[in-house]
Formats: structure tokens, sequence, C-alpha cells
């Protein structure tokens, strides 16, 4: 029985089962947020993927509404002052990224959106000064409950 | 069992020896790509195990025929390109956009090293007979009626529309803190609206006000007590309030609004208006410039030197200015050019003549 056992398991097509490639996670007026962006927000940032989720959601929201891009000097001068201030060189930077399962591209990725994130908190800030944290984040959960209002969002577990 | 076990050794013993005797030594049997019938039931999330694969197959689960149909023409070009991160997620937001299914995940099998089955499993939107509205007490029919529909596929169109109808009203009645739900049961769709507390204008107050009296700061804003809070509305009121000081010399004022609780009970709002009025500006000096006019040009104008500013009195002369030109055949463009001295609080004042292209 061992032997036919053996026999039609090697005789199937699969090697090893299916696997989940990716998946909806969430449908942001019919943008869409994917599993493997919450997987990799998830290990990367440390947090749920509950957690990990609603952020991208928020990021979608941000994005649509600021109407806004950044574009790629501003991204590389913005990355410069980082290193300067970490005092690492860009090789050091990469490596330590990919310690934490990241890599620049992606790093720039999220520069990008918290540079253009700033930008629409200014223009919605009424002139007022976004240099306190609570200032700011009060600011930026007003809008966002405004924008979550409105917006059609679909969640998958 | 030991019967079988021999047979199945004496039956490989036979082919090999055919294989010997009458062909090269041939590659090992192809695995046959063949689609599931169900969704795997459980599935480690492991895409890189099967990036780089060629994808073999492509199968569809979870759409009736005719919508498998459409979704598969999202899919199809992805069959004999290699498996890749952005190409699945390319094709989970053609999926996607169809508008005929709400979720969809991807699987993939590997067949040998270099091939692979994928697997699109779907849910389909639902086909909705009816609409029912769970709250909302304070809808009115007309809006009710907006909402009903029948054989339509539930969408994301199909629910902003509803949802944008619902925002609308709510908006509009002070309902800023209303949620609406959307829930696909079966054949029927069912809208959740929690309508929370209305916001409605308890008091207007306009601080910091002296040169201009109560009343005619009343007059300006469109906002009462009594009616709803409408943050659209108050905006408008700020520029109209600003007009008004603008039109009585002060060019310097500033207007801000605040929405503040009337009380510990979430709805009932003052609205404060808070003023700066500043200084009252004089006309300072006055000319022309650019395309010329006739002398009397300057005089004809019903804004004179120390007069006190007013934007709307400017607006008219601007009128009068591209008459008088038009009359002398010439269509122009007049724009008024400013200086304002915050000493001796005057606002000198050009108006540039251009020929109009």
């Amino acid at each position: 029985m061992r032997a036919l056992l053996l026999v039609l398991f090697v005789a199937s097509p699969s090697l090893a089962g299916p696997v989940l490639v990716d998946r909806v996670a969430a449908v942001v007026d019919g943008q869409l947020v994917f599993l493997s962006q919450v997987e990799k927000r998830a290990s990367v940032q440390k947090v749920s993927r509950q957690v990990a989720r609603a952020e991208l959601i928020d990021a979608l929201l941000i994005t649509k509404d600021a109407h806004l891009t950044t574009s790629e000097s501003e991204i590389d001068r913005a990355l410069d002052t980082i290193l300067k201030e970490n005092n690492l060189s860009r090789a050091d930077f990469e490596a330590l990224l990919k310690r934490q399962g990241s890599n620049l591209g992606e790093y720039r990725e999220q520069i990008g959106f918290q540079l253009l994130e700033m930008r629409w908190l200014l223009a919605h800030a009424n002139g007022a000064s976004l240099q306190a944290d609570d200032v700011r984040m009060a600011l930026r959960e007003k809008l966002l409950t405004q924008l979550r209002k409105r917006a059609v969002i679909e969640v998958f577990e | 069992m030991n019967r079988l076990a021999l047979l199945l050794t004496l039956c490989s013993c036979a082919t090999q020896q055919v294989v010997v005797r009458s062909e090269p030594p041939a590659a090992p049997p192809t695995p046959t790509a063949t689609c599931p019938t169900t969704a795997p039931s459980s599935a480690a999330f492991a895409p890189e195990t099967v990036f780089g694969a060629k994808v073999e197959k492509l199968c569809l689960l979870g759409a009736g025929d005719e919508t498998s149909l459409r979704l598969r023409e999202a899919v199809a070009p992805r069959e004999g390109l290699s498996l890749d991160a952005e190409g699945v997620r390319s094709d989970l937001t053609a999926l996607v956009d169809t508008g005929l299914i709400s979720q969809a995940a991807v699987f993939a099998e590997l067949l040998d090293s270099k091939r692979v089955i994928v697997t699109y499993v779907v849910v389909e939107r639902a086909l909705i007979d009816t609409v029912r509205v769970e709250g909302g007490t304070s809808l009115p029919a007309e809006i009710r009626q907006q909402l009903e529909g029948k054989n339509f596929r539930d969408t994301l169109t199909q629910r902003n529309q509803r949802r944008d109808a619902l925002r609308d009203f709510y908006d509009s009645k002070g309902f800023h803190d209303a949620t609406i739900d959307f829930q696909a049961a079966g054949t029927e769709l069912i809208i959740s609206i929690t309508e929370g507390p209305r916001f409605v204008v308890e008091a207007v107050r306009f601080d910091g006000a002296k040169a201009v009296s109560v009343k005619d700061l009343e007059q300006v804003v469109a906002t009462k007590a009594a009616g709803p809070v409408l943050p659209d509305v108050l905006e408008v009121d700020v520029m109209r309030l600003t007009s008004l000081y603008f039109d009585r010399g002060h060019v310097t004022v500033s207007v801000t609004t605040q929405q503040r609780p009337h009380g510990e009970t979430p709805g009932p709002t003052d609205i404060v208006f808070t003023i700066a009025e500043g200084p009252v500006f004089r006309i300072g000096a006055i000319s022309l410039k650019g395309l010329p006019l006739d002398a009397k040009a300057l005089g004809s104008l019903e804004t004179k030197k120390g007069a006190v500013f007013s934007r709307t009195v400017i607006q008219r002369d601007l009128e009068k200015l591209r008459e008088r030109a038009k009359k002398q055949g010439k269509d122009v463009e007049v724009l008024p050019m400013t200086e304002i001295d915050q000493t001796k609080h005057t606002v000198g004042l050009t108006f540039e003549l251009t020929e109009k292209h």
C-alpha cells in the first residue's frame, strides 16, 4: 500500500498543491488594495493585517483627494536629507532596508506619499501651523473621517 | 494487496522494456493541466514559490457562464506569459473593473518547476431585485424612489449613485454625521442608514464687528438661526461678509468662521464669524495706463480721490471704461491695479487698458 500511495503521489500533476498568489483585500471607490500590499506593509511596519489594510485604504483616500503628485527630484532631495541626518551611505541604507524586508523603490514610494500627504494637509489647514504632531494628526483624522463617509469602501476578510 | 503490488511492478517492467526497445529514453510524462472544480479551501499565501513559472492554463471559478466569458476576456492575455506580481495585480484590477464581481483571488499550482496553472476565484456581484432601506426616517418619498431599482447588478457605480443621492440629501438637511452602508443579501440590496444628530444653527454671532451693524451683517449671510448648518454656505457667507467690508473701505479685513456646539447635546450649533475689520482706506491717486482714452475718461469715473474705497464702485467703473472704449472703437480689457499705503490708509488706483485678443 505504501508503494502504491507513493506512485500515485508522484504521478499527480501538482508538485506542492495550490498557493494563494494574491487577492483583493479592499476596494476603495473602485481602486484596489491587494493582499500582497497588506502583507508587505504588515511585515515591514510590524503592524497587524487589519491596521495595514486600514492604512492602505486611508492612503488611497488621501491620494485621490489630494489631486497632487510628487516629483522624483523632490523624493531625491528628501532621501538625501534622511541619509545625511542619519549619517548613512546609500549602500548602507539599502542594506538596512533589505534587512527589514523592503527596498529603495518601496521606500521612495513611502517618501513620495508622505510629501503628498503633508501638502494635502497644508492645503486644508487654512494657514494654521502644522508643526505640532497632535494638531497635524487631528486635522488628518478629521479630513479622513469626511473622506471615509463619502467613499464606497468594500473590505474583504 | 500483494497481488496488486505485483501487478504494478509487472506493468512497470513491461513499459520499460517497450521503451528501451523501440525509442531513445523519453522525457517524464507531462502532467496535464486541468482546471480545478472547486476553490482551494486552504492555501498558503506564497506567491514567491510560483512567480517566474509560465502560465500553462488559466481557470476561472465562481462565475456563471455569461459572466465567465467576459471575465476570461479580461485575463486571457496572461496565458503563456511568466507569472509575476504586477501581472497578477493587473489581472485582479481588470476583473474588478468589469463591474461584474466584488471579490477575486488568484491561486496557482505548479505543474512542474517551470509551468503553473492559475485559477481565478471570483464572487459575482448579485443581481438585485429589490432595494430595502433600513433607518432613514427623515428621507422623503422622492429620495426613496431614487434608491429603488429592479434587475440591476450590485456594482460600485450603482452603490455610488445611491450613496450620492443620500449624502446630498443628508448634507443639505444638516445630518453631517449620517452613515450609509450597503449590503447585498441574495437578490436584495439593503441600505442601512444611521442619521445621527441634525446640526441646526442655534445662533449666529459676529465677533469683532464694530464698524458695520449686526443688522447689515445678518442681511448678507445666508446662514440663519433654526436652519441647517451648511459648510458650503458658510464659505460663501465668509466671502459675502468680506465683500461687504471691502465696499466700506476695510480692504485689510479678515473673516473666519467657526462652528461651536451649543450645549452638550450634539446638533445645536452656534455659528461664529470672527471679523478683524482693520482701518478704513480711502482712494489715493487715480490714473489710466495702456491704451489711451479721451481726456474726460478719468473724470467720468464714479471712484473719486479721497472717497472711501469700494470694490463694487470700482467694478462699475471697469464696466464704464470698457463701454467708453467701445464707443471709441476699441475693444479693451481693463485691469485695476492697486497700491496700498498702510500708513496713510489709502489705495492708489491705476486702470490698465489693454487691447482684447
